[in-house]
């Protein structure tokens, strides 16, 4: 079967809609990595399948959004990624985190967290500080 | 003094970040699962807790960060809680059964709401109507398809 057929078999729109079996979701998601034709029919049908479930949707009452809020554990507490496209060769490689940016400082009501640069121009600042006091006292 | 200031406000930003990938895919996608509860589990409050389970599932995030396509994630996780819900309820429900007989014209629209809204295994399907698999899911793809020209 070609990829073209695999496209108009139907197994594409079953998979978005979650009819399909496991093995099948797997199969899915191995032919969209290896072929990008897939991957781009799959990315088109998503948009088509959401106007179809549109047709459906109910707004929800608003505490559900407290509730899910409230559930949401604080320990997953974490950056947001930017998207990671499944498909792509880069978005299947593990992603190191990326090397902060500030240092660490323990942050409460009386901690602050400041840019890492800002140690060397206070080691500076007391440094010349106490030449210029030197120098005061000597001259 | 900026950075001082912009380090404060993304400590700020990065304590409220806890839910964001949760509640922003709620934003975004929560009407069309709790109209697709409503659809298999008809009762408000029970839908309710269905839909507040599936986004803050760790199920979500897992899918989410191993496919990348929200929808689909969406769609597979609320199915498989409605209908887990539903069969619960429904305790003399046998697996896989539809409520179409037999003798019913089986249209790519019937065939889709016997898998997608009934949740009739394809398998199930083809083996109960006699129809084979593949043609089923052309038969999803063709409603799909009409949908689209609507």
């Amino acid at each position: 079967m070609n990829t073209r057929e695999y496209i108009n078999s139907g197994i594409l729109e079953a998979y978005l809609l979650g009819v399909i079996s496991e093995e099948e979701e797997r199969e899915v998601q191995e032919m969209a990595f290896a072929y990008p034709e897939i991957k781009e029919s799959l990315l088109h049908l998503e948009e088509e399948i959401e106007v179809l479930c549109l047709e459906s949707a109910v707004p929800p009452p608003a505490r559900t959004w407290t509730e899910i809020q409230a559930r949401i554990s604080p320990t997953e507490i974490q950056k947001h990624q930017p998207y990671k496209d499944p498909f792509s060769e880069q978005g299947a490689r593990t992603q190191e985190p990326p090397k902060p940016e500030y240092l660490e400082v323990e942050f409460n009501d009386t901690h602050l967290r400041v840019h890492k640069l800002w140690r060397p121009a206070f080691i500076a600042v007391f440094i010349l500080g106490k030449i210029f006091l030197a120098c005061f006292l000597y001259y | 003094m900026n950075e001082l200031k912009q380090s404060t406000d993304s400590a700020k930003a990065h304590a409220a970040l806890g839910s964001v990938d949760s509640l922003a895919l709620y934003n975004r996608f929560g009407a069309i699962a709790y109209g697709m509860i409503l659809q298999i589990v008809p009762q408000e409050a029970l839908a309710q807790q269905i839909l507040v389970d599936v986004f803050s599932s760790a199920e979500l995030k897992h899918c989410y960060t191993k496919t990348g396509s929200a929808l689909a994630c969406i769609i597979k996780i609320t199915r498989e809680k409605a209908f887990g819900a539903k069969q619960i309820l429904e305790k003399d429900v046998t697996n896989g059964s539809g409520s179409v007989s037999k003798k019913e014209v089986l249209t790519p629209e019937v065939l889709f709401n016997l898998s997608y809204k009934q949740g009739v295994p394809l398998d199930t399907i083809a083996s109960q109507y006699g129809i084979a698999k593949p043609d089923i899911l052309k038969a999803i793809r063709e409603y799909v398809k009409s949908f689209r020209k609507l």
